[in-house]
């Protein structure tokens, strides 16, 4: 069946009202989740996951998917109406969203993120509906040996482009593959590093690792943030100035189209992800623009590409997710351990294995894609309002949502309190700039990566030639050993060139 | 800032705390290592149980060290401190939590629950005023009752209960 028939049934099966309901609270939940201080998309997602445990996987998986895109936009709410970006990949729409709202132009501001976020996601979910079923396809014909070099590649990614610091990130990748190993082992059946504690011997729940390390962790580090930071003043805005202005789209038409495209291509990569996109939607949309030199100062262009680029990369990112099973953000990667959860396997089985679920899915981010434009420039107000919530009532209720929704997946209090200890490792290593995408990709991706190598292994007799047989396992590890030998040599050359400058 | 400082009760340097953080993380890519052995690299069939763990406990290890190598020279750039006043709240919203589920043992999870909301407002925001705190009782009361109608009565979560039967 081709493409557009299967989006059409898919489209038909999301207008269920089951599947409705869940992306119109799944998006409610992430506009609210975005807006709020402290949260961001991952973290929202992963509180949430404890939730969804015992629902219809379609509906469940779409309600997520509602509060990741949701949250992308509210989190440019807060960057706008406070200049404090809400998660990192609303940091370029700061620069323009915050002097315009300043002017008294928070409503062209808002409703600029609101079309260009409609914009950026569109073109996206296109691209995706066309491109999915064809590197699906192409996947579906790799063996154990491309798995392995292609999730070394996808780890290589997410590790280099990841974080400030390679060394703490690799280490970071270590900790989340250890996670991932503790338990019985799938091939040999024998306990690894159980420290012989029965509860172990099913590993680390991920929803608990998930929890504890995004969600906590990112909470106590913004109560930290919170308490360096002491009061602050906050500005005021009218009602009036919070309107949107609608003839901003064509005037932007460039901007919106080239940071649909440039997200889209940037947001496909693992690792990369909407922070990359944005900033090189800003860069583009500047060169374009007629007028340059009011980028920085309130460009209501400034505001349309990063926010176009930004929903697009989240589209993107479901690429890669969906059709190799290998995710290249926090949030996808709680959205993996969501899927795997639900006892489905992302990658390209899904699409022949599970079509109706897959393009249901995809259905539901259309649909999405349109409710976000009216639920959010009909909540407007209310998100600008829920931006000034004091943390101190926040707090309370999101650890109150953690704590039953872990104890409600395995009516375990101990759970709740392995949960807190990830929260505080989840602290101090943020503190230390060890970032914690890759631990999280370690722990998915992990067993994936050790069954994958195992099994070429035992195919070949124990010969690691096997890796190096066919052209494409090649070509995806030179280009993983290119990404880590690539920062070295472009250090090796800033300081010869800057020795030969003097 | 220095250890002095530290000790002193007001704050933790990062770059301290790197050191601390980058030599655990060594001794226990070592463990992981030193493990991975035991485990075996190969069996009969091919790789063993301890070829991946070997390649991701030498990885750790040999980062970590990098790491301790790159906090002890004064590499990274780690400037700031860990205040006491960050610290504190976090520990004890942890120690908070460890103690109410104890209790929720004895007393069931719904009858603490609205004083450990309101201990955990006021380690977020310290305002010992009457007002502010039956302000915030109030919330968690309502917040406890909203928790029990969707865990409990809808989602039939088989919780705890306490001697009155919730």
């Amino acid at each position: 069946m081709a493409s557009f028939e299967l989006l059409m049934m898919g489209l038909e099966n999301a207008l269920n009202l089951p599947n409705l309901v869940a992306v119109l609270i799944g998006i409610t939940l992430g506009l609210a989740v975005g807006a709020l201080p402290a949260l961001g998309p991952a973290a929202g997602v992963a509180i949430l996951l404890p939730s969804i445990v015992n629902l219809d996987p379609t509906v469940a998986i779409a309600g997520l998917a509602g509060v990741y895109y949701g949250a992308m936009y509210g989190g440019a709410v807060t960057s706008i109406l406070l200049g404090v970006p809400g998660d990192a990949s609303s940091m370029m729409t700061t620069v323009d969203g915050y002097p315009l709202a300043r002017s008294g132009q928070a409503g062209r501001a808002l409703g600029m993120n609101v079309y260009a976020s409609f914009i950026g996601g569109l073109v996206s979910l296109i691209l995706l509906t066309l491109l999915s079923v064809e590197i699906a396809r192409a996947a579906l014909r790799f063996g154990p040996p491309q798995m392995t070099a292609l999730m070394v590649l996808a780890l290589c990614l997410v590790t280099v482009l990841g974080g400030d610091n390679r060394y703490k990130a690799f280490v970071a990748l270590g900790i989340g593959l250890w996670i991932g190993m503790v338990g019985i082992d799938a091939i040999s059946g024998r306990p690894r590093f159980t420290m012989s504690n029965m509860h172990l011997l099913d590993g680390f729940d991920f929803i608990i690792v998930v929890v504890g390390l995004y969600g906590l962790g990112q909470m106590f580090a913004s109560l930290a943030a919170k308490s360096r930071a002491g009061k602050e003043d906050r500005p005021a805005y009218s009602f009036r100035s919070l309107l949107p202005h609608f003839g901003d789209i064509i005037r932007c038409r460039w901007a919106l189209t080239s940071g649909a495209i440039v997200g889209f291509f940037v947001g496909i990569l693992p690792g990369a992800g909407g922070t990359a996109a944005t900033v090189f939607a800003y860069a583009a949309a500047k060169r374009i623009s007629k007028k340059p030199e009011e980028f920085g100062k309130g460009s209501i262009e400034g505001i349309a590409a990063p926010e176009a680029a930004n929903n697009s990369a989240s589209f993107a990112s479901m690429i890669p997710l969906l059709t190799l099973g290998i995710p290249g953000s926090g949030t996808t990667a709680v959205l993996m351990g969501g899927l795997l959860m639900l006892g489905l396997q992302p990658g390209p089985t899904l699409f022949t294995d599970q079509p109706d679920f897959v393009w249901t899915l995809i259905g539901t981010f259309y649909i999405g894609n349109i409710a976000l434009v009216f639920l959010t420039l009909a909540l407007t107000p209310l998100l600008a309002a829920l931006v000034f919530v004091r943390m101190s009532l926040l707090f309370p209720i999101v650890i109150a949502v953690i704590v039953f929704g872990i104890y409600s997946v395995n009516f375990s209090i101990a759970d709740v309190g392995i949960t807190i200890g990830f929260g505080l490792l989840g602290y101090i290593l943020l503190q230390l700039k060890y970032p914690l995408l890759p631990i999280l990709i370690g722990v998915i991706l992990g067993p994936l990566l050790e069954l994958a190598l195992r099994r070429s292994l035992i195919s070949s007799r124990g010969d690691a030639s096997i890796f190096v047989s066919d052209t494409l396992t090649v070509t995806l590890f030179i280009l993983a050993g290119l990404l880590l030998i690539a920062p070295l040599i472009l250090k090796m050359v800033r300081t010869k060139t800057g020795i030969a400058t003097g | 800032v220095t250890w002095s400082l530290f000790i002193r009760g007001v704050a933790l340097t990062k770059v301290h705390l790197d050191i601390v953080v980058a030599g655990f993380f060594t001794l226990f890519g070592l463990w992981v290592t030193v493990e991975a052995f035991r485990y075996g690299l190969t069996s009969n069939i091919g790789p063993g149980s301890g070829l991946f763990p070997f390649i991701a406990g030498s990885l750790m290890t040999f980062l970590s060290v990098a790491n301790l190598v790159r906090a002890l020279n004064g590499s990274e750039a780690l400037k700031d401190y860990v205040a006491m006043q960050e610290i504190v709240p976090i520990l004890a919203i942890s120690g908070l939590g460890l103690f109410y589920l104890w209790l929720s043992r004895f007393l069931g999870v719904f009858l603490p629950l609205p004083f450990f909301l309101v201990s955990v407002s006021l380690c977020v925001e310290w305002r010992p005023e009457a007002r502010w705190i039956m302000s915030i009782l109030a919330a968690a009361v309502a917040f406890s009752a909203l928790c029990y109608l969707v865990f409990v009565r809808a989602l039939n979560v088989p919780i705890p209960r306490g001697p009155f039967g919730f």
